[in-house]
């Protein structure tokens, strides 16, 4: 069991990112996550080792987190609705000048405004963990598909990002 | 050239594997950020949680597969009683469980003494016993869990 409580705490973190950026809520992540290391333990024995261990895990939590989303549908939130103390940019220069936390806060939102497959495909390929033949096993599309998939993904983020700077100069006006 | 090779071919260069137009810059910017951003961080509790749901899991795991293999084992026991009774026919009439009790004296009489036959009989209700109670006892996760 000392085993299986270092896998946990090696992975936990990769496993609560993946839930969260797909489900796009903390609280329903963290149980996908704390669900996908039970069935871990309980179906190892299915592991044949044909892909590697965290491709196979990582497979559990996505299908796990997709699950959930299904069944509970994801809250967007409006990006334009920021906390007090995070500050508005108007052109992209400007954002990539923000610190780290404001630009995860903007960047978090514009993911949660895509569709289900959007944010499972821009999740996984952000990870540095997997590369390309590896999310090609996670999600069974091939990989010309894939790279249309991831493709246009990306462009569509940097459009809800950009979304933003026309009504924070409506605002300064 | 159709949309989807050519964002294939984006997507291509973007990877480093082509020329970097001017309109994939902001995607490039996007990649550095999102590539950036660090990964969220679970509850302090969140290891040992898993550890003692893992091992309830475990150990209901392990007690669904000993009760497969009981029903398995009472499946062919039952199977076996039927069998040696012919072809099966008798099982309608009302002296079905006499010729049973008969047939498997006559059976057991082979295999060990009657004490060693009482035993068995004792081990067999134990393990009827046991069965019905991870029966029960599955019904009722079964129920909790829906």
């Amino acid at each position: 069991m000392s085993c299986f409580e270092a896998l946990v705490d090696r992975h936990k973190n990769f496993a609560f990112t993946i839930a969260d950026r797909i489900l796009h809520n903390e609280e329903d992540a963290e149980e996908v996550a704390h669900d996908a290391f039970v069935k871990l333990l309980t179906s190892i024995d299915k592991f044949k080792g044909d892909s590697k261990f965290t491709t196979w895990f990582y497979r559990i939590v996505m299908n796990m987190a997709i699950s959930r989303t299904r069944k509970k549908r994801v809250q967007t939130e409006d990006i334009d609705n920021r906390p007090a103390g995070i500050p508005g940019y108007t052109s992209f220069e400007e954002f990539g000048g923000l610190n780290l936390q404001d630009r995860s806060y903007y960047l978090n939102k514009a993911v949660g405004q895509l569709k289900d497959e959007e944010r499972m495909l821009i999740t996984l390929y952000y990870f540095d963990e997997l590369d390309m033949d590896e999310i090609e096993d996670i999600t069974k599309i091939d990989k010309s598909n894939l790279k249309v998939k991831i493709f246009r993904a990306r462009k569509k983020l940097a459009e809800s990002l950009r979304r933003l700077l026309p009504s924070e100069l409506e605002s300064i006006l | 050239m159709d949309h989807k090779e050519k964002d294939i071919e984006n997507f291509d260069a973007l990877e480093g594997r082509g020329d970097l137009s001017g309109d994939l810059k902001d995607i490039e910017d996007l990649d550095q950020w999102m590539k950036s951003l660090p990964l969220k961080e679970v509850g302090t509790n969140f290891t040992s949680t898993v550890i003692a749901s893992a091992l309830l899991a475990q150990k209901r795991h392990a007690n669904f597969k000993i009760l497969i293999w009981m029903m398995g084992i009472f499946g062919l026991l039952i199977l076996s009683s039927y069998f040696l009774m012919g072809s099966g026919g008798e099982a309608m009439e009302f002296t079905y469980l006499d010729q049973v009790r008969i047939e498997s004296l006559q059976f057991l009489e082979m295999l060990a003494d009657p004490k060693l036959r009482q035993l068995f009989l004792i081990i067999e209700g134990i393990i009827c016993l046991v069965v019905i109670e991870k029966l029960v006892s599955s019904f009722r996760i079964l129920r909790h869990s829906v």
